[in-house]
C-alpha cells in the first residue's frame, strides 16, 4: 500500500517521494485522533484518508506545481525538505514517542509462522484490491492514462490539452490516501511512528527494480515482506534481516534489468 | 573555551565529509548518498578493531582506511557500471548495510571507550591538540588538494565527462574508470573523516550513519553550494554551528529547549525547500547541481 503511492507519484511526476514516509505517519496520527475521538475504526481510518489525500493534493499544488518543469533530482529534493518539516511538526505536536494503538486478539494461529491479526488479512486483501483497482485505473480510465501520459512527457500532454490539473490532483490525493491506509494499518498492527523513513526506503527500492509494472510492485512487496519476516525469524538482529531482504529484492531488480537490456539489444542492437 | 574547540571539531570533521561529497557531485553529478556509510564505515572498522581486536589507534585508522578503499572501489566499480538508477539504489543499501552493521556489533548507542593514541607528546590525548595537530592539517590537507584538482587537467576531464558522456566514450575517454577514480578519491575523504570522528567522540555513534543521514548530507551539499569549497563551508556550518546557536537561544526551558531543537529542523526544511525553487545553485554555488552543464 505504501508503495502503490509512491509508486503512483513516481509514474506520474517522475521523482522519489522521499516524504512518502512523513505522510503516512500522517495518516496514522490522523486515524489515532479520530479513533480517540470516535472510538470507530472504520469513520477513523476514512477520516485519515480524506485528511492525508487533500492534504497531499494541496501540497502538490503549492510546493510542487511551481516545480514541475524541474528535473526529479529538483522534486527529490524538495519533497526531502518537506520530510523534515513535516516529521519535526508531528513531533512538536504529539511528541516524539512510539504509540502502541492496541491490538485485538489473533483471528487465526498459523503453524511456525505465528498468529494472524485482523490487521494483516485487512491489509493483504486491500493491497490485492489496490493492485486490481490501480491496474484498471492506469490501463482503462482517462485520469489514468493521462498520468501516464503526463510521466512520458509533459510537454506533449500539455501540448495535446490534457486536464493537467485534475490528473495531479487525482494523483496525488490517491497517493495520499493509500500512504494514509497504509500508515494506519502499521500504527494499528505495530507502532505508530512520527515517521515511516523505513517504509519509503522499501517503497525507493522496489519501484526502482518494478519498473513500470504494477503488478511486478506487487509481487516485489509481498516478497520483501515475506523475506524481512522469514530473515526476523532466522536472524535474530531485526536490521540485518531488513539489510538482507533490501539486498535480495535489489539482486533479483539487477537480474531483472540485465535481462530487459540484454533483450531490449536483441531487439533494437541498444542497451 | 571545550565547547568552542568542540564545535570546531565538529565542523571541521563535517566539512571534510561533505567536501568528499561536493567533490563527486559537483564535478562528476554522482549523487553518492552512501558516502555517510562509508564514514560510518571508517569509523566503525577503526574503533572495533582498536576495541575487541587490541590493534593500537595508528594500525586500526590505516587498516580502516585501507580496507574501506578497497571496499569503494569494488563498489564504486560494481555501481557505476550499472547504470544511474541503480547506482542510487545500491548507495541507499549501502548506508543501511554499515549502519546494520554498525547496530548489530555495537548496538544502538555505538561502541565507546576508545582512547586517542599517546603519541606527538601526549598532545593528541587533548581536545585542542587533537584539533590542531590532526584535524586541522588533514582538512587543509584536503582544501588543498581541491584548490589543486580545479586547475588541473583532471578538473576539464571531469567537466567533460559530466557534460558529455557519450561524446567523452566516443573521444576514448575511460568514463567509468573517471567516475570510479573521482568516486574512491571522495571515499577516501570520507572514510578518513569518519574514523577522525570517532577519534574525536572516543567510540562509534550509528545515528549519524543512516540513511536518512546520507539524504541530509547530500541536502547540506546542495543547500551550502555544488562544486565550491565555501559551498562546502557553509554546508557545515548549518550542519554544526546553527543547530547550537538555536539551542543556546531556546535554552531557557527544557520545553522551550526541545521545541527550540525542532524549529531548527523545519527551518532547514524550509531552507531547502526555497532554494531549490529561488537558489537552486545553492548559497555558495557555481552551478545547478542538476544541470550538466557550468564549470
Amino acid at each position: 500500500m505504501l508503495s502503490f503511492g509512491f509508486f503512483l507519484v513516481h509514474r506520474t511526476l517522475g521523482f522519489f517521494n522521499i516524504a512518502h514516509g512523513e505522510f503516512a505517519a500522517l495518516g496514522g496520527y490522523v486515524f489515532f485522533v479520530a479513533l480517540t475521538g470516535t472510538s470507530k475504526i472504520l469513520e477513523s481510518f476514512l477520516i485519515s484518508i480524506v485528511f492525508t489525500g487533500f492534504f497531499l493534493m494541496a501540497v502538490e499544488r503549492l510546493i510542487f506545481k511551481p516545480l514541475r518543469s524541474f528535473p526529479g533530482e529538483a522534486l527529490l529534493l524538495t519533497s526531502f525538505g518537506l520530510s523534515i518539516v513535516i516529521r519535526s511538526l508531528i513531533i512538536m505536536l504529539f511528541s516524539g514517542r512510539s504509540r502502541g494503538l492496541g491490538q485485538a486478539d489473533p483471528v487465526l494461529h498459523l503453524p511456525g509462522l505465528g498468529p494472524l491479526f485482523g490487521s494483516d488479512l485487512a491489509a493483504f486483501f486491500l493491497a490485492v484490491i489496490l493492485v486490481i483497482a490501480g491496474e484498471f485505473f492506469l490501463r482503462f480510465s482517462r485520469l489514468g492514462l493521462g498520468a501516464i501520459a503526463i510521466g512520458d512527457n509533459l510537454r506533449w500532454a500539455v501540448i495535446h490539452r490534457l486536464p493537467i490539473e485534475r490528473i495531479l490532483a487525482v494523483t496525488f490525493f490517491i497517493s495520499g490516501a493509500t500512504a494514509a491506509l497504509g500508515g494506519a494499518l502499521v500504527a494499528l498492527r505495530w507502532t505508530l511512528e512520527t515517521s515511516y523513513f523505513t517504509y519509503t526506503i522499501y517503497a525507493f527500492v522496489v519501484t526502482m527494480v518494478a519498473g513500470n509494472s504494477l503488478a511486478i510492485l506487487f509481487l516485489y512487496s509481498i516478497g520483501l515482506g515475506v523475506i524481512i519476516s522469514i530473515a526476523n525469524k532466522l536472524i535474530p538482529y531485526p536490521l540485518i534481516g531488513e539489510t538482507a531482504a533490501i539486498f535480495a529484492i535489489i539482486a533479483i531488480g539487477l537480474q531483472m534489468l540485465a535481462k530487459r537490456r540484454r533483450q531490449s539489444f536483441k531487439q533494437t542492437g541498444r542497451t | 573555551m571545550d565547547i568552542l574547540v568542540a564545535v570546531i571539531s565538529k565542523f571541521l570533521v563535517f566539512f571534510m565529509l561533505l567536501t568528499a561529497l561536493n567533490l563527486l557531485v559537483g564535478k562528476l553529478n554522482l549523487w553518492a548518498f552512501g558516502y555517510i556509510g562509508f564514514f560510518g564505515l571508517g569509523s566503525f572498522l577503526s574503533v572495533y578493531l582498536h576495541r575487541y581486536w587490541g590493534i593500537d589507534a595508528w594500525t586500526s585508522l590505516f587498516i580502516a582506511l585501507f580496507g574501506g578503499l578497497l571496499i569503494a572501489l569494488a563498489f564504486g566499480r560494481i555501481s557505476i557500471k550499472l547504470g544511474e538508477k541503480p547506482f542510487l539504489v545500491l548507495n541507499l543499501f549501502w548506508t543501511q548495510a554499515v549502519y546494520s552493521l554498525i547496530v548489530f556489533y555495537g548496538g544502538p548507542r555505538g561502541i565507546f571507550g576508545f582512547k586517542r593514541p599517546d603519541g606527538f607528546m601526549g598532545i593528541l590525548q587533548s581536545p585542542a591538540g587533537f584539533l590542531m595537530a590532526i584535524l586541522l592539517p588533514a582538512v587543509l590537507v584536503l582544501s588543498l588538494s581541491v584548490y589543486l584538482y580545479a586547475r588541473a587537467p583532471l578538473h576539464r576531464w571531469a567537466y567533460f565527462v559530466r557534460s558529455f558522456p557519450r561524446e567523452a566514450e566516443i573521444y576514448g575517454y575511460k568514463v567509468d574508470s573517471l567516475r570510479t577514480a573521482l568516486f574512491v578519491v571522495g571515499a577516501f575523504w570520507s572514510i578518513l573523516s569518519g574514523i577522525l570522528y570517532a577519534w574525536f567522540i572516543g567510540g562509534t555513534d550509528p545515528s549519524v550513519a543512516t540513511p536518512y543521514w546520507g539524504l541530509l548530507i547530500f541536502a547540506l551539499v546542495l543547500v551550502g553550494g555544488v562544486d565550491s569549497l565555501s559551498g562546502s563551508v557553509v554546508a557545515a556550518v548549518l550542519l554544526t554551528v546553527l543547530p547550537m546557536v538555536i539551542a543556546k537561544l531556546f535554552a531557557f526551558s527544557p520545553k522551550a529547549s526541545f521545541y527550540g531543537a525542532h524549529i531548527s529542523q523545519i527551518l532547514f526544511g524550509i531552507l531547502v525547500i526555497a532554494m531549490v525553487r529561488f537558489f537552486p545553485q545553492g548559497i555558495a554555488g557555481r552551478r545547478v547541481t542538476w544541470s550538466k552543464e557550468g564549470y
